[in-house]
């Protein structure tokens, strides 16, 4: 059992709960003693990570949140006496999305848009999170089309962010050469998103019914995932060859399996320690899906775990798009201002498991709680990053794929 | 497979630059020399990160026209952005 999230409703504390594919809300007493992760949770909006550590020479190194090397607005509290990490506390504070105050009271049309704008490189993993719970409030299923066009789309969104995750590993090595090679290939990537969703980011295609006429290109999608498939294995097995670049992520940033369930990490991160959990396995129209993992735990594990499922996102894409090609869709469009209730979503995005829980009252959304990967990403980095020295922060941080655009729920100082 | 060094030089993956038809004004009063760029984040949705390093990306490789974004790097000049706001 893991715990995902916690929030209040009428003046009580619930948790969302997880169990392998199934997910529940409930009210748990003895909640600390039960999930370790609970005051994390609990806090995630003021700071993530462990207690500021004091004594002779230490020191608060504090990175961010404008400064080189930190993209989001957010900082990294590094304690430190000059040489080995000692603590981190992250304070995502100071980016404001407030992202579940804007969908609450919004038609479910706009709710699908605002949950694709919690964060962009995982907007389609959220929409379908959301939609899942939308269609698991109005107790039904979408189609087979809609189904399996989600899941290219889910795949595509996975095989950029993958691609993106090892180019900046390994432009952290400065491996320019093949830095360079992957960033072509993620860009490749991103103007395959916009061949098949008109959007880089594949933003405004998901919903309850995808009409498969709106997807023309899919033969040339078909070669350009090819293409890119065959190029990465290519680079990919050549940089494994470069000593240089292993010897900076062989035995950095080690979460061990322990750690990692202890703090609730999803998606590569955890499939890296050893565990093996991915929640497509559950999917009905993932065929012979098969689970990577593998063991150290490291950034060179994440890495691995990620280049792997790069590949075989490929095949899936290629696979999933020959069965849409072959399918008959029924116009089956879905009434949404009869949706009432609730539900609970989720989907396995390139970093860990989105999940949504969603209450719906006539096609308007009342209320919604949004559980994303990257708050446990960040708690994981925070985690495996002590007793390291500063500069393994890239390779650390860039390892586990997460932003705090993913991570922030309200923000508190702006 | 070649050595990474022979392999950087033997594939060309920066894209031709296209002129636009039309006139465009020239900014040399402006910026007399190469202009940096620092992103400030005041709560974007990822999306523009995502896109100005695809801009550093050889297909387009605007260090060549003397543009640099300095993500990862100390600068002194500033730009900010909004984040995205769905359509209704």
């Amino acid at each position: 059992m893991r715990l995902l999230g916690v929030f209040e409703k009428n003046s009580g504390e619930l948790l969302i709960l997880q169990n392998k594919n199934l997910f529940s809300i409930e009210n748990t007493h003895d909640v600390e003693e039960k999930f370790a992760n609970y005051t994390m949770l609990k806090n995630r909006d003021k700071h993530i990570g462990s207690k500021a550590v004091k004594g002779n020479g230490v020191f608060n190194f504090r990175y961010g949140p404008v400064t080189g090397g930190v993209g989001d607005a957010g900082v990294f509290n590094i304690y430190t006496y000059g040489e080995r990490i000692l603590s981190v506390d992250i304070d995502p504070g100071y980016k404001k999305r407030n992202i579940e105050a804007s969908i609450k009271n919004s038609a479910l049309h706009q709710a699908v848009n605002w949950s694709e704008n919690v964060c962009s490189n995982f907007a389609f993993s959220h929409s379908c999170a959301f939609l899942r719970a939308v269609e698991d409030a109005g107790d039904f299923m979408p189609d087979e089309i809609t189904q399996r066009i989600r899941i290219v789309g889910v795949e595509l969104e996975r095989i950029y962010n993958h691609l993106n995750v090892i180019s900046r590993l390994s432009k952290g090595a400065s491996q320019n050469v093949l830095t360079s090679h992957l960033e072509w290939l993620f860009e490749e990537a991103l103007r395959a998103n916009k061949l098949f969703s008109n959007s880089r980011f594949l933003k405004h295609i998901n919903g309850l019914f995808i009409d498969k006429d709106n997807f023309k290109n899919l033969d040339e999608l078909v070669l350009r995932i090819k293409n890119i498939k065959e190029k990465f294995q290519e680079l990919y097995e050549h940089s494994l060859s470069s000593w240089n670049f292993i010897d900076r992520l062989y035995e950095t940033a080690v979460l061990d399996q322990k750690k990692a369930l202890k703090i609730g990490v999803t998606g590569p991160t955890l499939r890296a320690a050893g565990c093996r959990e991915d929640l497509r396995v559950y999917e009905k129209f993932y065929d012979n899906f098969k689970i990577i993992t593998k063991d150290k735990g490291d950034v060179l594990a994440r890495m691995q775990v990620r280049a792997d499922e790069t590949v075989s996102s490929c095949d899936i894409v290629i696979d999933q798009i020959d069965k849409i090609k072959k399918i008959q869709q029924n116009n089956s469009k879905i009434a949404v201002s009869a949706i009432s209730g609730s539900g609970i979503g989720y989907c396995e995005s390139p970093s860990g498991l989105v999940v949504y829980f969603v209450n719906i009252e006539k096609g308007i959304v009342s209320d919604v709680y949004i559980s994303t990967p990257s708050v446990f990403g960040f708690k994981a980095f925070a985690d495996s990053f002590v007793g390291y020295i500063f500069t393994d922060f890239s390779f650390s941080f860039d390892s586990f794929g997460i932003n705090f655009a993913d991570c922030v729920k309200v923000g508190v100082l702006l | 497979m070649k050595s990474w060094a022979l392999y950087g030089i033997t594939k060309k993956l920066t894209e031709p630059f296209k002129k636009l038809k039309e006139n465009g004004k020239k900014i040399d009063k402006i910026f007399s020399k190469s202009l940096n760029i620092y992103p400030i984040d005041v709560g974007n949705n990822g999306d523009l990160n995502f896109e100005m390093a695809a801009l550093a990306t050889p297909q387009y490789n605007i260090h060549r026209f003397g543009i640099f974004l300095q993500i990862h790097q100390d600068t002194q000049m500033f730009c900010s952005f909004w984040e995205n706001v769905p359509k209704g």
